[in-house]
């Protein structure tokens, strides 16, 4: 099956097409999404377990050789994230099913979430740097819609800022990608790094590293390009939210590790300099936005500022240990984070607030869900052996052993603010004396804690099957040190 | 937005089956002249977006009774399904297919799979551009 | 994975056990249970006394990351058993203890037996792991451990306060230390602690050792409660007495401790080591003490008792390091220091932990441990008291229970430090001694204080909420065993010396044991009229002087005002670290589009004008370029004066109008271009958004043009400007710059001959990128479908909240 490496992102494809004929029929609709997003995670899963016995897969896509088609690669990074998303993804849809309403589902939720899923399965997927801007385009049209729809007053106010600074972070994309394509006459990921090596330095090539990384930066949401991640991630119900927080920013940092591994690579000097700089200014406004707020979903939405610093840290360090480190990171952060909004979902639902100083107690009546969100929020802090542990430690190690303490020291610390953050939430929502919430009966609380178990479940076998996972991240990783990996792969020389 | 002007909604009629008919022209000559599915379908909704400009939404929705999102999944299904046919052969995804066949009517016809495809376009282009015009228009 | 592991690991099996047997068999107290596990580990771990006796080691190591080198290696010499023996030995009878302290119908006894499994497997592992990164992971299990016990209470503030505190300052420390685990890994290729030890020269010679010492250091002085991290565990004692006695003065307090002594062989021969382990230590010792004496709550004077006597054994730590300093000294003497510090953390296990439980006793049936309310219960409590003074004599350093031995090592060790003539000792050695004697005399202090204060003076009932009475027996068990320990150390220190002491100090000099050999640590009461007796004749003279005029002298402490302390400094900081983000975050955040895309574009003329200049980026090659023809210009006036119209506009419809003539423009310059399709498709477009425009019309307020200040459109202008040339030039330099034949030529050979097509443009669409159309049609459908759901659904205000989430 040569295509093996499109079904991730035809099938959900085909399914939002499907689901569009369907909107009044609720359970038709939910039961198309799950068996859907069930078949995207086995295709991603029998792609990665491919990829990694047989090598990078790729396909010419109609056939036109690389460099002149599109050609999309599914190395194992890519298959790994693909995978990832697609697993996140049906843990939402589950979630969904109980919370987000049924008026929103009638009006197309469930297609869009599919949506969302092709254009972030896409962007992991493609090799074309073109294609990466429409795969961008797919993924924001959806995610501007998940946004808004509902059309809830906070969600009004906030789309529009989104939709506006993603508009110009798009035009800027299709910018960059023009002049790119002025200087070496490619569109191909790999054709361009083959190209750009055989020039090697080149001024101009490196102002347009710069402009990429705005480009990417602004849906990463590092520093100083983040300012609008807080207030829109603010506005959509959770579910929403946990997409976006787990995805989005995370295509992001991919492009930037993608780029600036396989072709940027010419001046790090500067290049990953200023990003290691950027990085960690990241990650401390994140530690201060994630310390300053009383609000459950704020808190945690900074926290996706704190990780989108630790990772492009970790690509700025840019040696194999680090690079190693970033996908295990990366890898955790998406389940982790998407677990945790989940789980203060249930939070939210039960309780009726956003707001930690009006909650408490829930450990005596929901134990279940009170130790599942402390594992998760110990994986997010990097306690082994949780999830985030082995990535924040070779990370960490990758930097002390290139000479950038203050950035590793930075990263390490970080894990206290976090951890700070998230115990806030457990003691002041779980601890303190029981209260009474109008409406929690009413709650479906075990259906809605399900999906973030699950993800913390996943979590808990990543981290602690670091060992399993360990030649899988080790492959994803030569590809990114070894560009000649994956130039071969694509234009088979 | 009501209007009522004769001349108006008299010429429109006129205006209305030549741009579609123009409109059906770039989308077939698509493939050797300048057209296209996008073009076409653009220029089929602006024919409609006239027909509305002249008569009410209400009236217009009556001629045409087409619930276009469902235009919009037909459309996507079309280029889906091109698309994915190479699935079924295993060649690269999106391969196309071309030839000459022998019609009844039309005689030797060039045939080429880019022409399902574009018409897919066609018809998410129609769909979307009238559901959002129709959407728009009935919020008054 | 061996017995051994499976001993290190029973605790977390047997915590997955405990809810059931909670729920399942509630007429009996899961303690019952639960106590079984640490008995059989106890005598598990005895068995290992004939092959650490003589030096000897075990090694058993399992997977679990071995990519990383990161494996279970289970490590027991004699230092690790010491500790192993004391983990399961107090775990024991602390476990019993509270089967009589808990009601097990008030309390929800299977979070306790949990967190206190956990704990005890997370602490074994400590102790017995060889590599650095599962000791890590143990270690900060213990944190978590700690952190639930002593929260055990979590409806209560103060458990809160005092387990978020103790939270943030160890694993603050435990994130250090894995800065330095990770430092002492890059400069010796490897985890395992025995491996680096063998590198220890090489490593002394490195640029990151000093790094790496002090970041580990951290680790250990916050975990141990060193100065000035020691504020967390006062308010620790928050946690049910059992848990103090045995987490926080026991055990997990010793990690530290621990670690210190672990290491030693790896740091001992720097300087640094020396002076950081040994001043500290010394000084908490010192303030511990001091600090101890105003408690009034008896737990309170524990706490800092405690933080005080792990100051001692940390200086013991510290001096001891001169002895691998001198390693080639014949009479080492300073070995001494190091067996009296292993000696010392055994007696301070046994008689700390009997005052914790006589402690848990007297709260336990007078319902207080305020000394201020307690007085006279000699009478009601006769067994408690014996226990009491057992341990808080021995505590205070008077024979013949094993305390005074130890402190008289302690002295002996503070003393011969004056003598070396290294570290520029003899300007400042001399605070040791003068310091530990003064810390010995407040020792001395609190400890009749907590005897004397409790058991007799004046009965006070009308304090008291309950009748006091004696403990049960089940509650006096333990704390009897342990005083009946402190007797026997005192009297038999040499039970201990070559079974326990002189391994575990063995493990802590490594390189000064050969092989068969053993340190000489015969233990002695009489070692004549020497300078350590007469300190501890002055400690007792200068203290019962002091405690018998308390009365008077206590205020002093009232001069130390309550604002500079290090708890203040916790709680202001902490308080302002909350207050200050938000303050600084919501004026950057300040929710206006306006100013984030400021902020933005700023930053995107800025870095990229910088890149330019400082790379030297610009290009301007000019040769390849067609001349300029007057429709171009004429084309480009119409642009900008259409931009300008709406820049300008009064009214929406100018807006519209002249936006559409912006996009004619742009079609036409396609047409002379000779790009019929992109002319064309422009075309339609632009027909179409203006018809929707037109339509939108209807709904849009009237235009409404902000006054805004000069400045900020000042600025705006800049920032466009500037954004503006910046695009510019980078897009000539772009285009001065093509290093390459693109692939545009691909598709003009093969637009007929392999795509059947003759229009490129649309071939291009449909078929070289196809798939990017096939997209591009998706967000088209996305957008579709979007715009319908934002203008028909509409979510009423009403459960707005409940359906936000």
């Amino acid at each position: 099956m040569i295509n093996l490496l499109v079904l991730p992102l035809l099938i959900p494809l085909v399914t939002a097409a499907l689901l569009i004929f369907l909107p009044k029929s609720i359970r038709v609709q939910r039961a198309v999404s799950v068996v859907s997003a069930i078949g995207t995670l086995a295709a991603s899963i029998v792609l990665l377990l491919t990829v990694k016995d047989n090598g990078i897969q790729t396909v010419n896509v109609g056939s036109w050789d690389a460099p002149f088609g599109i050609t999309l690669v599914s190395d194992t990074l890519s298959a790994l994230l693909v995978t990832t998303s697609s697993l996140i993804t049906l843990s939402v849809i589950l979630y969904s099913f109980r919370s987000i309403g049924e008026a929103r589902e009638r009006f197309y939720y469930y297609p869009i979430v599919q949506f969302l899923l092709v254009g972030v399965n896409g962007a992991f997927t493609t090799g074309d740097i073109f294609n990466l801007f429409v795969f961008f385009e797919v993924m924001l049209m959806a995610s501007y819609v998940l946004i808004v729809i509902g059309g809830t007053k906070i969600q009004l106010r906030e789309s529009i800022k989104y939709i506006l600074v993603n508009v110009i972070s798009s035009a800027l994309f299709v910018i960059a990608v023009a002049m790119l394509y002025s200087v070496v006459g490619s569109l191909n990921m790999a054709d361009i790094s083959q190209r750009i090596a055989q020039i090697g330095s080149l001024p101009i090539l490196t102002v347009i590293a710069v402009l990429f990384l705005i480009v990417f930066g602004l849906k990463g949401a590092i520093f100083p390009l983040y300012f609008w991640l807080p207030g829109s991630y603010y506005a959509p119900p959770v579910p929403v939210l946990a997409l976006f927080g787990s995805l989005l920013t995370k295509v992001g940092v991919y492009s930037i590790l993608r780029s600036y591994s396989l072709f940027f690579y010419h001046d790090q000097a500067f290049t990953h300099e200023l990003l290691g700089i950027l990085a960690i200014i990241t990650i401390i406004v994140g530690c201060i936005g994630a310390i300053a707020y009383w609000d459950v979903k704020k808190i945690i939405i900074y926290n996706i500022i704190i990780a989108v610093g630790v990772l492009t840290f970790g690509i700025s360090v840019a040696t194999e240990e680090s690079y190693m480190g970033t996908v295990f990171y990366t890898i955790h952060d998406m389940i982790v984070k998407a677990a945790l909004f989940l789980l203060i979902g249930v939070m939210i639902k039960i309780t009726g607030t956003n707001d930690l100083r009006k909650m408490g107690g829930l450990m005596k009546k929901y134990p279940l869900l009170g130790w599942t969100f402390l594992v998760a929020a110990f994986a997010l802090a990097g306690i082994p052996p949780l999830s985030g542990f082995v990535g924040k430690l070779l990370i960490v190690r990758g930097g002390l052993a290139e000479g950038a303490y203050v950035g590793s020291l930075i990263v390490l610390l970080s894990s206290l603010v976090v951890l700070y953050s998230v115990i806030k939430i457990f003691m002041n929502g779980f601890w303190k004396a029981p209260k009474d919430y109008p409406g929690e009966e009413n709650q479906p609380v075990l259906s809605l804690w399900a999906p973030g178990a699950l993800l913390v479940l996943a979590s808990i076998l990543y981290g602690v099957g670091a060992e399993v996972m360990y030649p899988i991240i080790s492959q994803a990783t030569d590809a990114l040190v070894h560009p000649a990996i994956y130039i071969d792969a694509v234009l088979k020389e | 937005m009501k209007t009522n002007d004769v001349i108006l909604q008299t010429t429109s009629k006129v205006v209305f089956f030549i741009i579609i008919l123009f409109a059906i022209h770039l989308f077939f000559a698509g493939h050797y002249h300048p057209g296209g599915g996008f073009v076409g379908g653009l220029m089929t909704s602006g024919a409609l977006v006239l027909l509305l400009l002249a008569f009410d939404i209400k009236t217009v929705a009556k001629g045409f009774p087409i619930d276009y999102k469902i235009l919009i999944g037909i459309g996507l299904l079309f280029a889906i399904g091109t698309a994915a046919g190479a699935l079924v052969f295993n060649v690269p995804f999106f391969t196309h297919v071309f030839g000459d066949v022998y019609l009844p009517i039309f005689g030797e016809t060039s045939l080429h799979t880019a022409m399902l495809f574009d018409l897919g376009v066609y018809l998410v282009v129609i769909g979307v551009t009238m559901t959002i015009i129709q959407t728009i228009g009935e919020s008054e | 994975m061996s017995l051994l592991h499976l001993a290190i690991f029973s605790p977390f099996l047997m915590a997955i056990f405990v809810p059931f047997l909670y729920k399942g068999l509630k007429s009996i107290h899961t303690g019952w249970f639960v106590l079984a596990l640490p008995i059989l580990l106890f005598t598990y771990f005895i068995g290992f006394l004939p092959i650490t006796r003589n030096n000897g080691t075990v090694e058993k190591s399992f997977d679990w990351i071995p990519s990383l080198g990161i494996h279970f290696t289970a490590y027991v010499d004699g230092l690790g058993l010491l500790f192993a023996l004391l983990i399961t030995g107090i775990g024991a009878l602390v476990v019993l203890y509270s089967i009589f302290y808990l009601s097990k119908e008030k309390e929800s006894l299977h979070n306790f037996y949990v967190y206190l499994l956990l704990f005890m497997g997370a602490m074994l592992g400590v102790v017995l792991s060889d590599n650095l990164i599962t000791l890590y992971m143990f270690w900060e299990l213990t944190s978590i451990s700690s952190f639930l016990l002593i929260a055990y209470w979590y409806d209560r503030e103060r458990s809160r306060y005092g387990a978020l505190k103790s939270m943030l300052l160890t694993v603050f420390g435990g994130l250090s230390m894995l800065g330095g685990i990770l430092l002492l890994s890059i400069m010796g290729d490897t985890f395992s602690i025995r491996e680096l030890i063998s590198q220890a020269g090489e490593l002394n010679q490195h640029p990151l050792f000093l790094f790496a010492l002090i970041l580990i250091l951290l680790g250990a002085f916050t975990k141990s409660a060193q100065f000035p991290f020691y504020i967390w565990l006062p308010d620790a004692m928050e946690a049910p007495t059992p848990v103090s006695a045995y987490l926080h003065s026991a055990t997990m307090v010793k990690a530290g401790i621990y670690l210190v002594a672990r290491l030693s062989p790896i740091f001992a021969f720097s300087s640094y080591w020396f002076w950081i382990v040994g001043a500290i230590g010394i000084f908490t010792m010192f303030w511990g003490s001091f600090n101890a004496v105003k408690q009034t709550d008896l737990k309170g004077i524990l706490a800092f008792s405690t933080v005080s006597q792990l100051g001692l054994i940390m200086s013991l730590l510290g001096v001891g390091a001169a002895a691998l300093h001198f390693d080639t000294l014949n009479d080492n003497i300073y070995i001494a220091a190091v067996i009296a510090a292993v000696f010392h953390l055994i007696n301070h296990a046994t008689f700390k932990g009997s005052l914790f439980m006589v402690v848990g006793i007297v709260d336990h049936e007078t319902g207080t441990r305020d000394i201020r309310k307690l007085g006279g219960l000699l009478s009601f409590m006769p067994v408690t008291f014996t226990i009491a003074v057992i341990g808080a004599f021995s505590m205070a350093g008077l024979p013949p229970f094993n305390g005074f031995l130890s402190k008289e090592m302690f002295f002996t060790g503070m003393i011969q430090l004056v003598n070396l003539d290294l570290f520029n000792l003899e300007t400042w050695g001399m605070l040791f001694p003068i310091l530990a004697w003064i810390g010995s005399i407040f020792t001395f202090i609190y400890s009749m204080m907590f005897v004397f204060k409790t058991f007799s003076g004046k009965y006070q009932p009308e304090k008291l909420d309950k009748k006091p009475h004696e403990a049960p027996v089940g509650m006096l068990i333990s704390p009897i065993i342990l005083a009946f320990l402190v007797v026997l150390f005192g009297l038999f220190p040499n039970l201990l010396s070559y079974s326990l002491i002189q391994p575990a100090a063995a493990a802590i000099v490594p390189s000064l044991v050969g092989p068969g050999e053993l340190l000489d640590v015969h233990i002695s009461h009489w070692h004549g009229f020497n300078p350590e007796l007469w300190m501890t004749i002055g400690v007792i003279a200068v203290g019962t002087l002091m405690y018998l005029t308390l009365s008077k002298w206590i205020k002093l402490y009232a001069l130390f005002p309550g604002k500079v302390t290090l708890n203040a400094l916790y709680d202001t900081s902490l308080y302002a670290a909350e207050r200050g983000s938000y303050t600084l975050t919501k004026a950057y955040m300040n929710g206006f589009i306006r100013t984030y895309l400021v902020y933005i574009f700023a930053f995107f003329i800025g870095i990229l004008g910088f890149t330019m200049w400082t790379r030297q980026a610009l290009t301007i090659d000019t040769s390849n370029l067609a001349p300029i023809g007057v429709y171009e210009i004429v084309l480009v006036v119409i642009i900008t004066a259409g931009i300008f119209t709406i820049l300008f506009a009064k009214s929406r419809l100018t807006s519209i109008i002249a936006l559409g003539a912006v996009g004619y423009t742009v079609s036409l310059f396609f047409v002379i271009f000779r790009a019929p399709d992109l002319a064309l498709t422009q075309l339609v477009i632009e027909t179409v958004s203006v018809a929707l425009f037109l339509l939108c019309f209807y709904h849009l307020p009237k235009l409404n043009r902000h006054e805004e200040r000069m400045g900020f459109k000042l600025g705006n202008l800049i920032i466009s400007l500037g954004v503006g040339a910046v695009i510019s030039l980078m897009a000539i330099s772009a285009h001065s710059n093509k290093m390459f034949e693109s692939i545009a030529s691909f598709y003009v050979e093969n637009t007929y001959k392999e795509a059947a097509g003759k229009n490129m443009v649309n071939v291009i669409l449909v078929d070289f990128r196809g798939f990017d159309t096939l997209f591009e049609i998706s967000v088209l459908a996305i957008a579709g479908l979007g715009i319908f759901g934002l203008i028909k659904l509409r979510l009423a205000k009403k459960g707005e909240e409940a359906d936000e989430n």
